[in-house]
């Protein structure tokens, strides 16, 4: 079974007194839609960029299927082929001048050829709702358009473990339903979606599984009526984790 | 820059291959610097307008208000040659005004040829840039191997330039929210911090992107899938109508 764990994982930013990640320890499996929600500076982005190699950890170990992550170069990239990250702000990421380039991208940096390249830019754009968008310039197109080329772009490169940070944040109800839907049908492929989110609604009713960090480590984690026994009103938790 | 980008993206030669628009414009070019002759720059301003009006699909209107204002600054280049400023012999009694002002017909036809010759050229500049997006500019410059570095490097240019234009937009809304242009002190004031704020703001965007590309398993090149155009046959084959509307004018 594919599993993504972080063995007491510790990592404090340059600058920093306090660590961002502080022993967390994180069994993640295959074919789940996990929620991270907790405060701003809780270690959600952190946790992300852990998994997909850009941090380093101070301390602790993060394993793929039970093996040490290698930190080496091809090793980061086997790492990142199983492992995709869609930030916060897609203006970050869309760096071609189309959106057929710029989702082709990931699949040429996997070594794959260009038919095969093609093929999966296609399959993504329609899963995405982009097939009409591909020709458009990146810079003309609206946020929610946005989101979704950044989204498609990672989806592209067929990842086991999808992590979306925030993805939501933003969105109009619709194209955040719209975003949720892509979300949902890659997790039915048996791939596993953890999305960062401060929305507690929709993490409730969304997830199969919540975890809660405060303070770089982990508050609660369970299924949402377990993480919400209360109903999701912030009021009736402790705000200070 | 937007208005520019939107004609590249919405006119009816767009797909065609920019090797065939890019050697258009440049026989238009060579044509008006060999010949040298006002006649011969003329006919080619000529056959690029109806070209870009007929064929492409460019409104007549918009097409020559670029025009114009490029050569509102050739005029203004063009006016010295016309004009010679000449001294008055000494057998001439002492004028009033010292200096006259002088146009032979020499000068008059130097000044003509290099203006119609010059806007001949700038306009099969324009025709090329408002029929080819950069897209397919960059996708051209790598075909007789430009370094790869180049390509990069025009690539996110023309995709930041946008994003930094947005930026800026947001910058001095905020700053004209809250009266940051009332005054000439606080207006350099407000300029000096909103290009601070700029400079910052693009250092910070620069990191981002290159986690985001590393996510995407990026070793220091830029790999994408190279565009597909339409051959210089397809102009005949599919001959588009002079009334048909260009598509989607209203997408970018």
């Amino acid at each position: 079974m594919t599993e993504l764990f972080f063995d007491d994982i510790v990592y404090t930013y340059p600058g920093v007194n306090a660590p961002a990640l502080n022993g967390l320890s994180l069994r993640i499996g295959s074919g789940k839609r996990i929620a991270l929600i907790g405060r701003n500076g809780g270690g959600k982005s952190t946790l992300i960029l852990v998994a997909n190699g850009i941090i380093r950890p101070d301390r602790g170990t993060l394993r793929i299927d039970g093996a040490p992550v290698d930190y080496k170069k091809k090793g980061i990239y086997r790492l990142r082929e199983r492992v995709g990250v869609v930030f916060q702000n897609p203006e970050d990421q869309l760096f071609s001048a189309n959106v057929y380039q710029d989702i082709s991208s990931g699949p040429l940096n996997l070594g794959l050829s260009i038919g095969e390249a093609r093929e999966r830019v296609e399959e993504v754009a329609e899963r995405c709702g982009l097939t009409a968008l591909l020709d458009r310039p990146t810079h003309a197109l609206s946020g929610g358009e946005k989101t979704r080329a950044a989204l498609a772009g990672i989806l592209a490169m067929r990842p086991e473990f999808l992590f979306a940070d925030e993805v939501t944040n933003a969105l109009d109800p619709w194209i955040r339903i719209q975003v949720l839907n892509i979300l949902d049908s890659w997790a039915a492929e048996n791939h596993t979606v953890v999305l960062s989110t401060h929305d507690w609604d929709l993490a409730a009713n969304w997830a199969d599984e919540i975890v809660w960090l405060e303070k770089g480590k982990i508050y609660r984690q369970g299924k949402p009526e377990e993480i919400f026994p209360g109903g999701t009103q912030p009021e009736r938790y402790r705000r200070d984790g | 820059m937007r208005w520019i980008d939107r004609f590249a993206y919405n006119n009816r030669i767009r797909r065609l291959d920019p090797a065939v628009k890019a050697g258009f414009s440049l026989i238009m070019i060579l044509v008006c610097l060999g010949f040298d002759r006002p006649y011969v720059s003329a006919a080619a301003l000529l056959l690029i307008l109806i070209l870009s009006v007929s064929l492409a699909g460019l409104p007549l209107r918009s097409f020559l208000k670029i025009l114009a204002g490029e050569a509102a600054f050739l005029i203004l280049s063009v006016v010295p040659i016309a004009v010679s400023i000449v001294r008055p012999s000494a057998a001439e009694p002492v004028p009033v005004f010292p200096l006259k002002l002088l146009i032979t017909r020499d000068s008059a036809l130097n000044a003509l040829n290099l203006l119609t010759r010059t806007l001949a050229c700038i306009s099969a500049m324009n025709f090329l840039s408002m029929t080819t997006p950069v897209v397919d500019l960059i996708d051209l410059a790598g075909r007789p191997r430009v370094p790869e570095i180049m390509i990069d490097l025009m690539t996110l240019i023309y995709r930041f330039i946008f994003t930094l234009f947005d930026c800026l937009e947001r910058m001095t809304a905020a700053k004209e929210s809250r009266l940051g242009f009332r005054s000439l002190r606080t207006a350099f004031r407000s300029a000096g911090e909103i290009a601070a704020n700029l400079f910052l703001e693009t250092y910070r965007r620069s990191r981002k992107l290159q986690v985001s590309l590393e996510s995407r398993c990026w070793d220091g090149a830029f790999r994408v899938i190279p565009q597909t155009y339409d051959p210089i046959r397809s102009l005949w084959e599919r001959a588009p109508s002079r009334n048909q509307p260009v598509q989607n004018r209203e997408t970018l």
